[in-house]
């Protein structure tokens, strides 16, 4: 029987929960709902205006129709030709840096990493530069040798292509770790057992770095299905729709179809749900497949004549993802006259200027950008670290019975497209009567919302690191559970706190989708400039603003990694270790 | 100080952790709790330090209540006063040796020359006082252990809580911070509960020892009677006594038993009271309380003089001051006995030996205690 005394210690320990559960449930839960009642309804969510009266499956009829179905295969036809381009780059890379005699490894696992830093957005942008098919510069470039043949990037094939090598990374970094923490002994076990090393590739090295290429693959399917920004830049000119950019479409129409764009947002989540739960199955059982990071460095793959080959093949990569587009963007920033039909009319005198950049640079609309970029990404920062800090502490240091509710709602948004839950918060913050709408906090809110999942696994991590007696102790010692988290638990934590903020710092500078909804004229961020100048055709002043606004990431990147370095972890103690005195 | 635990119950959903639990402990006592892993002693241990909210029962520690699930009265671990060792230890690696023991004097802002004196009195009865501005990352094993032992001394708690402090230490070390360890206990009096699945870590610090099986304490006594006198077949198992073997026991007027091996028709003669377990009967022996002779030639002795059996070496296994045999019995099972070096000459497998049982040392025990 519970007595009444119980139950009110209950409600006391619960509280804390209930008030973490409310604010996650109106930062996820309550966009999604919006969504979800928008796309059965005839009207759409507005303050004094949510009924249940007109409830209809009429909107999911966009669907059937050839413009839906279209979307809707062209999105897969996307993901399931950006994956296994982005896959079969970012293994290859994976490979030659982690297993073998490549020359330059460690530079090509910076080639591995780099194009992470380019957003998707500005690498659309470039690569439209390079080749749309009337004034891209490879176009102009082959019409100047004779060549009657044009490359024309918007297409169906451009669009898989740009979004391949721009999430070649996430294949990249996966495959990487897989291979290089993969477990010496059991490939030499093998060796030992009579397996040539072709052998031994296909039956041991290939089976257990399987996984980790599944859930790559998965991973990138799901990415490159809900990118919005590469899909509106390069998708958009060549007639190639997919789910998000046909969302956007039907939100930016006049009259705005938001119920219909509400259902195909519906539509999208669910696709990208069980995409999610078939990527977190793969990686799940990863878990026992793949190895410790203990023992001896594994074998590495002597490539004799194909040496240097290889590596040439993975610095073509480079040149196709980081300096070709860069290049590009710099030709076009400082472009004096927009006009280009030669291309030996760049290297005329005067052809080339700074003045376009540093008009740029101090135009008020870059200032701002940069200004609202900034503080967006550190305010998101700081609210997700916390958030996720204390979502992570109620799910694994208390036993709180809604513990489990607490995560599966800060998980949610891995199964949400950026764009849907953009839309979400549109007119949720519209409904809410706080004075957030129209703010820069709205769009704070979106980047805490939208990244969740990943801080909140971070801090997940460190904290399960974490032997929780270090804290009780504190707490035996007499001080109040709050003094022993701020004394002892946080400062052992520093180190996977500050990764998690560094990573919404990162995430928020880079997000476009999330907030193409929420944004207004004072509160645009740097993101939001590039698209809005290259959507008005100012192709020049987008260029221009992406050069800087890559350089604002990279310093930011610079600054992470160098923080990130000189934060290192405090030896924790091993007693299993200590023996003699 | 004096504490009290009254029918403690801990469930983990359907799973019943602490079963019933009632302990007294003496001031100035020291109490082993001992069994396997899962019997429930951390957990009695963790209900103690407030760490873990029983589901039932009362606990009261120096004649406060800190626990009671009638008036709903449950105090905060940090309000309990209670000192406590953690297998992990739970030195923070952030701070120095000198800040870790200082921690629970900074929660109570004592002054400054205070704190810094009752710590380096903490440290010098553990003999870390030259180690104080230390890292706590840089100590061996041996040292944390030490460490975490002079951090809740120094808040002078009314009862110090240790869960298995040895066992992450190796064998010599061990040795002789279990000597240390008590010579602290009992050098300030300090009321100590411990934690261990070790018989002779327990043995050594104990003035009693609780046997937990099954989230209940089936036996309680000091150490000499515990092993002198294990309840059951399933404790005797646990302090080591290899030779269990079911029997029957039929019923005798003289002041012995022969028991009946069971599947065997072998006799084991006891002369250690039955406690009338009535169904399940175990015949225990220590492996040392055999004598392995060697096998004189088949002389017609056999039979006549009680718990003398024929049998072959097995298996031989040199341990330094002992030797350990398996021996296959004729008619019985395969045995483990150990002889001191000093007493008899070594076997070789496949010797054919005598085997000898003083029907002093043969315990008749119930297979479990009755709930």
């Amino acid at each position: 029987m519970t007595s009444l005394p119980q139950v009110l210690r209950g409600s006391k320990k619960l509280g804390p929960v209930v008030v973490v559960i409310v604010i996650l449930a109106v930062l996820i839960l309550v966009p999604l709902a919006l969504v979800l009642l928008a796309s059965i309804s005839t009207s759409v969510p507005r303050p004094g205006n949510i009924s249940l009266g007109d409830l209809t499956l009429g909107n999911f009829a966009l669907l059937a129709t050839p413009e839906g179905l279209t979307a809707l295969l062209n999105s897969i036809e996307v993901g399931i030709g950006s994956a296994v381009l982005a896959l079969i780059i970012g293994s290859f890379l994976a490979f030659l840096c982690a297993r073998t005699n490549a020359p330059l490894r460690k530079f090509l696992f910076f080639v591995g990493m780099a194009p992470m830093f380019i957003p998707a957005l500005v690498g659309a942008l470039a690569w439209s530069l390079i080749a749309s098919p009337s004034a891209g510069f490879l176009n102009i470039a082959l019409r100047d040798v004779g060549l009657n043949l044009t490359i024309n990037i918007y297409s169906m094939p451009g669009l898989i292509f740009v979004l391949g090598i721009f999430y070649a990374p996430y294949g990249f970094l996966l495959v990487h770790s897989s291979m290089a923490m993969m477990n010496a002994d059991l490939e030499e076990a093998a060796t030992v057992h009579g397996a040539p090393l072709r052998t031994m590739l296909r039956t041991i090295t290939l089976p257990l770095a399987l996984p980790a290429l599944l859930g790559a693959g998965i991973l990138v399917f799901a990415l490159t299905m809900e990118n919005f920004p590469v899909a509106q830049v390069i998708g958009n000119p060549g007639k190639v729709d997919t789910l998000p950019t046909f969302i956007y479409r039907l939100m930016s129409a006049t009259p705005a179809r938001s119920n219909e764009a509400a259902s195909i947002a519906v539509i999208l989540t669910i696709g990208l749900l069980v995409i999610t739960a078939a990527q977190q199955r793969v990686i799940s059982r990863r878990k026992f497949t793949t190895v410790t990071g203990k023992g001896a460095r594994p074998r590495q793959v002597p490539l004799g004549k194909l040496r240097w080959p290889l590596t040439i093949v993975a610095l073509i990569y480079f040149l196709v993802a980081v300096v070709m587009p860069m290049a590009a963007l710099l030709v076009a920033a400082m472009q004096s006259t927009p006009f280009v039909s030669t291309i030996s009319q760049l290297f005329q005198a005067g052809a080339l200027s700074f003045r376009e950049l540093g008009n740029t640079i101090m135009s008020d609309g870059f200032q701002l950008g940069l200004r609202n970029s900034i503080v967006v990404a550190v305010l998101a920062a700081a609210v997700g670290t916390a958030l996720s800090f204390i979502a992570a502490y109620i799910r694994y240091r208390t036993k709180a019975r809604l513990r489990a509710v607490v995560e599966f709602i800060a998980m949610t948004p891995l199964a949400v497209p950026a764009i849907v839950m953009g839309i979400g918060l549109l007119w949720a913050w519209l409904l809410i009567p706080l004075p957030v709408y129209g703010t820069i906090f709205v769009l704070v809110i979106a980047c805490v919302a939208v990244f969740f999942p990943q801080g909140y696994r971070g801090v997940s991590a460190s904290i399960l690191q974490l032997d929780q007696d270090l804290e009780d102790s504190a707490v035996m010692l007499g001080a109040s559970r709050a003094r022993a988290i701020g004394t002892v638990t946080l400062p052992l934590m520093r180190v996977g706190l500050t990764s998690t903020f560094l990573l919404f710092l990162m995430l928020s500078m880079r997000e476009l989708s999330a907030v193409l909804f929420l944004f207004t004229s004072h509160t645009q961020i740097l993101s939001v400039v590039v698209f809005e100048q290259f959507e008005n055709g100012q192709s020049q002043a987008a260029a221009a603003i992406s050069v800087l606004y890559v350089m604002v990431i990279a310093i930011v990147a610079v600054i992470a990694q160098t923080v990130g370095s000189r934060e290192r972890s405090p030896r924790l103690p091993n007693p299993m270790k200590g023996t003699q005195e | 100080m004096k504490i009290q635990i009254e029918k403690l119950q801990l469930k983990y959903g359907g799973f019943v952790a602490i079963e019933n639990l009632d302990l007294q402990i003496d001031d100035g006592e020291s109490l082993v709790l001992l069994g396997q892993s899962g019997c429930g002693k951390t957990s009695t241990m963790r209900c103690v330090a407030g760490l873990e909210e029983p589901s039932a029962g009362r606990i009261v520690i120096d004649d406060v209540v800190v626990f009671d699930s009638e008036t709903g009265v449950n105090l905060p671990p940090n309000k309990r006063n209670v000192g406590m060792v953690f297998q992990s230890y739970a030195v923070w690696p952030h701070m120095t040796v000198f800040h870790n023991v200082a921690y629970s004097l900074k929660v109570q802002r004592a002054a400054k020359r205070e704190v810094r004196e009752r710590v380096m009195a903490a440290l010098t009865t553990v003999g870390l006082d030259s180690f104080a501005d230390r890292g706590a990352s840089l100590l061996s094993g041996g040292q944390m252990q030490r460490v975490a032992l002079a951090r809740s001394l120094v808040m002078q708690p009314s009862v110090l809580l240790l869960d298995e402090p040895l066992s992450n230490l190796d064998a010599r070390l061990r040795d002789r911070l279990r000597i240390d360890l008590r010579e602290i206990q009992l050098r300030l009096g300090l009321t100590c509960i411990y934690v261990t699945h070790d018989q002779g870590e327990a043995f050594a610090l104990a003035d009693r020892v609780a046997m937990m099986q099954r989230g209940r304490i089936v036996q309680i006594g000091t150490p000499q009677e515990i092993y002198a006198q294990p309840a059951s077949a399933s404790i005797a198992d646990f302090l080591g006594v290899v030779n269990v073997f079911e029997c029957t026991v039929p019923p005798s007027e003289a002041g012995y038993h022969d028991a009946q091996l069971t599947g065997y028709g072998m006799t084991v003669r006891s002369n250690l009271g039955v406690a009338d377990g009535g169904s399940e009967m175990k015949i225990c022996v220590r492996p040392e309380d055999f004598t392995v002779t060697a096998d004189e030639s088949a002389d017609s002795s056999e039979d006549i003089v009680p718990n003398h059996w024929r049998g072959r070496i097995v298996v031989s296994s040199f341990q330094g001051d002992s030797t350990r045999y398996a021996v296959q019995l004729d008619e019985g099972p395969e045995i483990q006995a150990l002889q001191s070096r000093k007493r008899r000459a070594a076997f070789d497998i496949g010797d054919r030996v005598w085997i000898g049982l003083d029907p002093d040392a043969a315990q008749l025990l119930p297979a479990e205690v009755a709930s």
